[in-house]
Order: structure tokens, then sequence, then C-alpha cells
């Protein structure tokens, strides 16, 4: 009995005292002067802190401001810029790139940015044993089949004769290679650091780019600050002084969090509140485009849609992409007319090869030899499990309801959905949503890693022998004009072939406080936005 | 007495066998390959094999358990495939101590809510304030903790201000052990606890109501006390068995059942950690999380058996 009340008591307590000093512990509403700090909100830790690894969002965004590569991307574009190196030069054969690095480049440790370094990180991207991620990204150059394979531990296409010049060849002219060493693949690494067999810079990554890794809380935060000796910034420039990174895995909480001044930063806005954020914080919102496509691929080895144009053209008059971007994805995405997305060469302006037009569909369905979905078996679909997905897959069902065709939806996490379409023999299912964004952002990588006959993200298997002819002349085609109207076609053929049905080109909702100036939406995503040349601009003198 | 907690203690080491067997089966068919996931969706097969040769995943399955097994018998849960080589004890450890700060807090505030109102309930049966605390405790145990905790944020955090949204906060560390910011620690802690004090506090009424009948109780209010009396000083210990089970249980189902609340108030505790780990296909931190979190709560029933002893001497005469 006494032990009871004595709990209870001290129980009551603990609350009351609890909550006493919980009401003095408020947090303020907005900060009032404020320090050169950016506050964003990532929705989880980054699995990969390695340039050659990394292959998500999460972790390209720390990658882009920890490592600086040759060149990179000018802020809000797609055209290659000097990084780490000077000036650099192509032969007349478009085979041999050679590159002057900047001088007086100091990695975050101090130790000086050479040529070397610059060779060993293309090495180590095409290193097996690093578990690299880009080989693809590095295949152009020189020899790197046989070094990839270990048949040789040498490497042609790269070299340094001195510590400031770096030379790659290439084995055939590539347009695309500039755009492939600014990405993440071109990241320069120090050579003794990486050396470590240790492997400490998995968690404390060294590079000579405008942010250094201050501190990691794993599973709460992590916090890059400014380089102050990296080639862009200046002492006392008004730039950032640190980014910190919090984990808020919640759409929903990282809008609240917003509200309340708790981060200066987020993406991925809760669905159904587009218009009300637009409306309430019209100073805060800002959209753009990314070089991303969400698209319902068809099984093209086996199943229904193998060898039937007719039948996958009646899908696509079947679905009604308008009232998928206007209503469901709340006008943030554009309505896809091809692969190729808008403001990457190739891409095709205009209306889409088909229209939403049930009629059509039902009259193909007949010519598919299925009237009205008879003897069509039901349809195995798969995709991931999100809310968006879900609300697109009730949409479809719909759709794709009116013309007989039945959907057996198979949702799974992002995991399992993998595992399905890397299954041994291909994925099983005849049908599902893909989204592949821009590992590199040009065409080859939108057309060729996906459609090209034996190409490794071609999960469906598809095979066309004019589109690959079309590809492959446009991989060594260094006109850009011809290459891009060569993509152009080899994106028509896909759609004259209904090889997919396109469904979104992704825009990008970011909201970011007006007091930061100086950025611009990068087409590959929020995570590749150029930080370093962002300001606080506590004036509002920016406009 | 000593000797039935020893009992109880070994009791336990089939108990976190099993529970770490079927652990491993599930993870073992869990679909989508983690090889995949940590080489990406592209990979080359080359490195996929490398992958898979790394974390023994190309290991036949008797092997690879055997190995799990043995490292689980030197307290080894191995590392994270995705957290940069991060010991598995650590990663869980400290989302553990995450999570007990809220499971503590939670237990705590709903101990005392649910037993107040549950004995107020009792003292007022048949009165409107009884039915008034049992239309609000069925709210309590009925309303979804997402939304409820979503609407706690959207009210106290967004609107009046008074408490942080999410995150844990930047308590004091003491001994190394960083202790949540006591702003952030409510909204989270209120959360969990509605459905557990509304819950108590239904089951310290009835147990209430139950012993208010018995013989002694009624001697009592013969004897001149109020009924607040007898029932604060007499039907109170007697009813707080099934009540001191309840709370041991739902401190137990709080440690690993918190993932909802931990998602919403981005909470870094066990459960978001083992959310991340389930998307990543980590499966270490994974398999090391639910093991963890099933001796914690043997450990914790274990502690509820033992209390009995002190709650009722006829308990401990049995031991």
């Amino acid at each position: 009995m006494r032990v009871v009340r004595r709990t209870f008591q001290a129980g009551t307590m603990v609350v009351l005292a609890a909550c006493a000093v919980m009401s003095c512990d408020v947090p303020p509403p907005q900060q009032t002067a404020r320090e050169p700090i950016l506050r964003y909100r990532m929705d989880a830790p980054p699995p990969n802190l390695d340039p050659v690894r990394a292959n998500d969002n999460n972790s390209l965004f720390y990658i882009y401001q920890i490592f600086d590569g040759l060149v990179e991307f000018a802020p809000g574009t797609l055209d290659v810029q000097a990084a780490v190196a000077a000036s650099w030069t192509i032969s007349q054969d478009g085979k041999v790139y050679t590159f002057k690095l900047k001088e007086g480049l100091t990695f975050h440790n101090g130790m000086p940015v050479t040529a070397d370094d610059v060779v060993y990180s293309l090495r180590r991207g095409l290193t097996k044993s690093t578990q690299s991620q880009k080989r693809d990204f590095l295949a152009p150059l020189d020899g790197s089949g046989p070094f990839w394979d270990g048949e040789t531990g040498k490497l042609p296409g790269a070299a340094a004769p001195d510590s400031g010049t770096v030379v790659l060849t290439l084995t055939e002219p590539s347009p695309q290679f500039l755009t492939v060493l600014a990405t993440e693949a071109g990241s320069i690494v120090p050579r003794r650091v990486y050396e470590d067999p240790e492997q400490t810079y998995l968690r404390q990554p060294v590079g000579c780019g405008p942010f250094t890794m201050a501190s990691f809380e794993p599973d709460i935060a992590i916090t890059l600050a400014r380089f102050n000796d990296h080639w862009k910034t200046r002492p006392n420039d008004g730039g950032l002084d640190a980014i910190r990174v919090r984990f808020i895995r919640d759409a929903s909480t990282a809008l609240e969090e917003y509200r309340t001044g708790g981060i200066d930063f987020t993406y991925e806005l809760p669905p159904g509140q587009r218009a009300q954020i637009q409306t309430e914080m019209p100073a805060h919102f800002h959209h753009g485009k990314q070089l991303w496509i969400m698209y319902l691929a068809f099984n093209h080895h086996a199943g229904p849609f193998a060898g039937n144009p007719t039948l996958r053209r009646a899908i696509a008059h079947a679905i009604d992409t308008d009232y998928i971007v206007r209503n469901l994805q709340e006008g943030k995405d554009w309505v896809a007319t091809g692969v190729i997305p808008p403001g990457m060469p190739g891409h095709v302006e205009g209306e889409a090869p088909w229209r939403y037009d049930v009629a059509r569909a039902r009259a193909l369905m007949v010519e598919a030899g299925y009237p009205e979905g008879r003897g069509l078996p039901p349809i195995d679909y798969l995709t991931n499990e999100t809310q968006g997905f879900r609300r697109i897959l009730d949409r479809l069902t719909s759709d794709l309801g009116a013309i007989g065709v039945k959907l057996n939806a198979r949702e799974m996490d992002f995991g399992a959905f993998l595992g399905e379409l890397t299954a041994q023999g291909g994925p099983r299912a005849p049908l599902w949503r893909m989204t592949w964004f821009a590992d590199w952002p040009d065409p080859d990588n939108f057309l060729g890693l996906q459609f090209f006959t034996g190409a490794a993200g071609n999960y469906a298997r598809y095979s066309n022998p004019v589109f690959d002819d079309l590809v492959a002349r446009a991989r060594r085609e260094t006109d850009p004009a011809v290459r891009a109207d060569l993509f152009r076609q080899a994106d028509r053929v896909l759609m004259d072939d209904v090889a997919l049905v396109p469904i979104y080109w992704y825009g990008s909702d970011i909201l970011l406080r007006p007091e930061f100036a100086g950025w611009k939406h990068s087409p590959l995503g929020p995570y590749a936005i150029a930080w370093e040349e962002v300001y606080l601009d506590r004036d509002g003198s920016s406009g | 007495m000593t000797r039935y907690a020893l009992r109880r203690l070994l009791w336990m080491v089939p108990v976190v066998w099993a529970a770490a067997t079927l652990v491993w089966i599930f993870m073992f068919l869990i679909p989508g390959d983690p090889a995949r996931i940590l080489a990406g969706q592209s990979a080359d097969p080359d490195v996929l094999e490398a992958v898979r040769a790394e974390w023994g995943l190309d290991r036949p399955a008797p092997v690879r358990y055997a190995h799990f097994l043995g490292k689980l018998a030197r307290f080894d849960l191995g590392t994270s495939y995705v957290q940069a080589g991060r010991p598995v004890t650590g990663i869980i450890g400290a989302a553990m101590v995450r999570t007990l700060f809220l499971a503590v807090a939670a237990t705590v505030l709903a101990t005392v809510l649910g037993i107040v109102i549950g004995t107020l309930s009792a003292a007022g049966h048949g009165t409107p304030l009884d039915a008034v605390l049992r239309v609000i405790t069925a709210a309590g145990i009925s309303v979804p903790t997402f939304w409820l905790g979503l609407m706690l944020m959207l009210v106290f955090a967004s609107r009046l201000r008074w408490f942080h949204v999410s995150g844990y906060g930047d308590g004091p560390t003491v001994l190394g052990i960083g202790f949540p910011g006591l702003g952030n620690l409510v909204l989270p802690s209120v959360t969990l606890a509605i459905f557990s004090a509304s819950y108590l506090a239904r089951v310290t009424r009835a147990s209430l109501l139950e012993e208010s009948g018995q013989e002694y109780t009624r001697a009592a209010r013969a004897r001149g006390a109020t009924q607040a009396a007898a029932l604060w000083r007499h039907a109170l210990a007697n009813a707080m068995l099934p009540v001191v089970t309840l709370v041991g249980l739902n401190f137990g189902a709080l440690l690993g059942g918190a993932i909802a609340t931990e998602t919403i108030f981005s909470w870094p505790g066990v459960g978001l950690v083992m959310l991340n780990a389930l998307k990543s296909r980590d499966l270490p931190v994974l398999e090391g999380g639910a093991i963890a979190l099933t001796g914690s709560f043997l450990l914790v029933n274990a502690a509820v058996d033992l209390s009995y002893a002190l709650l009722d001497p006829r308990t401990r005469r049995d031991t």
C-alpha cells in the first residue's frame, strides 16, 4: 500500500516538475538576427558518402557539397564550367582532353590537390574492389574495360604528365564526357586519405568542395561547414557559414517545422497542400523542372504486351495523363510526351503521339484481339508503395477498367520492387511503374541505358534495331545539333512503337526562406543546388 | 525471491534465441536483395558479387545462420550495411536510449493520468463526471496515434508554439548520454501516453469498483471512512495488480511500438532507426533492433512479475 502511494506521489511530482520546466523551454517563433547558417531538411541519413558508391539523392547532396571535380555544372544549368581545372583543350579527333589545374588548391585536410589525385580518383571509379557504381560513367576512358576486369593495372585513359596537368584519352569521341565529369563520378579525392584500408573517409569524407563535413550525429543531423580555402569562397564574402541538415522523415512534420521557423529549406511537400502553400507563402515557394520521368513500362520479353504494339497503344489511349498531372500531382509535374525531359538535348516539344481517347482505346482492344478485355488475363502491375503512387494506381485501375483491362496491383516497398525488376530472367509482371532520373544529364542516359538492347537498365528487355542504330550513331556523333536530332528520332521510335507510356516529367517544389539569395534551381534536382553561391540577404536588397 | 529472479532471467535465454531465430528467418525471407539496394539499381554484376561477398550474402543459409548465432552469443550484432561500418550495438544502443526517454516519460504520464482518472471515475461511479471521463477515455483509446500526434503538433507547436515541432533537441549530456530537449519530449510523450492512460483509467476504474464491493472496503466504510478514503487507503492497493501488469506491458510495447510517433516527431529512436533500416535493407540493424526490443520486452515483463512480490505479500510467499 505504501509502495503504491509513494510511487503515485513520486510520479505526480515528476510530471508536475517536468511540466514546469518544459513550459520554460518554448521555441522562439522566428529568429530575428540570424547567422548565415542554412537549416536544411532531409528525410533520412545518407546511405553512402563515398562519391564512387553514392547513387541516391540523399547521398548525392553531400557529395555535391563536399567534392569538386575538374569541371562542374554552372548553377541552374547543364552547361559545364571549370572547377578544379583552370582550363582544358580537346583534340581535333575529340578523343584527348587536356586539363590544366588551378594552382594552390587544397583539400579540406590541407593537402594540395594534384593531377595525381585526379587520376587516382578516376581509377578508383573504375576499380571493382571499391564497389564503384560509376563504371558506366567512366567507360569512355581508354582501357577502362581491361582495367575494370583486373586484366591490367594500367589505365591509359587517365594520365598525369605533371602535377598540374591531367590528360584523359577516350576510346572514341564522347560528347557527353565533360557532362559525366561534372557529376559525382568526376569527384576528386585525396589519394593518401582514400588509400586508407580503415576507410575512415566513409564517415569523414575529405574533398576539395565548398563545404567540409563538420559533424555527424547519426540519425539526428549532419553539419557541413564552409571551406574557406575553396576557390569560389573568400573570407567574409557573405556566403553561408554552414548547412545544418536535420533528418525529418515525414513531409507534414517538415512543413510545420518550416512554418514555425525550425528549418529554412524543405522539399517534397505533403500531398494535398500545394495550392494552399503557394498562397500562404508565395515568397518562399519555388517550383522548377527536374530531369526525371515517370512512365508505365511494358514487359517486352513475356506476357500479353510483348510483340503486341496494338494492345500497348490501347493502354496508352486509355490513360488520362492530364488528369493525373493536374489533379493527382497537383500541377507539380508536366505531362510527358516522350522520354527525354525538357531542358535536355533531344527533347521533343509538342503534343503526345496519342491522346486520351477511350473510344479509340476500345477500338484498339478489338483490333488487338481482346474486345472489351475478353481473353485478356488480369494484368499484374508492380508499383512501390507511396501515397502518390497509390493514388495514381487508383486512377489507372479506373482508366484501364473502362476498356476491360483488369489490373492486379502488387504494391511493395522499394527494395522488393527493385528485386522484382532485377530478378533472374527478368521481371515476370507484364506492367510496372518506373521512375528514371538522370545519372548524368545526357539523353543517352535516358534512352541508351533504359532501352538499348541488353542495357543494364533495360528491365523491360525492349529491343528494336532501328532504335539501337540511332542511339549508337548519336553516341559517336560530335556535332551537338546532329546528335540531339538523332536522340530526338530515337525518342520518336519509342513513342511510335509504344515501347512505354510516359506519364509525367517531374517538377520539384521547394520552400526556402526569402532571405537566402543567389540560388538557382538545379535541373538535376534540389540535391545539386550550388549552395556555395547562396548568401544571407539580411536587408532583402536582392529583391 | 533471488532464485525466482534468477530463474526468470535464465528463461530469457531460450526465448531470446527463439526470437532471434524467428527474426533471422523473417530477414532471410524479406523480398528485395540487400546487395542490389546497396549497389544501385543498374549495378554491374561484378559489383553486386563483391557486395554480396563483403557482407556474406553469398553464403548458404545455414552458414549465415550459424555465423549470426555465433556473433549473437558474443553480443556482437555485426556492423551496419549502410552506415559506414558502424557497429549495430552502437546504433541500436543509442537509439534505444532515446526511445527509453520517450517510453519512460510516456509511461509516467500515462500511469499518473490513468490512475487519477480511473480513481475519479470509480469514486464518482454513475455520476455525470464518470460518464464524461468514460467518454474521454473511450476517445483516447480509439483515436489513431498518427492523427493525434499531428493534431497535437498543429495546436501546441505550430499554433501556440509552446513546444518544438519535432526532433530530439539539445538536452544536457550526462555520462556520455545525450538527454532530449524537454520542449521536444512533451508532444511525443503525450501522444504515446494518451492511449495508455485511457486504457489504464478504464482498468483502474473497473478494478476499483470490484474492490470497493469487497467486504474489507465495506468494513472500512462501516468504521466511518468516507468513500474516497476507503477507495484511496484500502481498495487502491488491491486494485493495483492488474494496473501494474498493464503498465509493464504498455512500457514494453512503447519501447518497440512507437514507430508512428517517432516518425511524426522525427524522434531518432529505435522505431525510426529500424524503419530507415527496413527501407535500405540494412539487415544487421533490423535484426539487432528486433532482438534488442525482444530482450527489453522480456526484461520489463520479468520486472513486472517481480514487482508483484512487492505489492502482494502472498505472491512473495509463493516464490
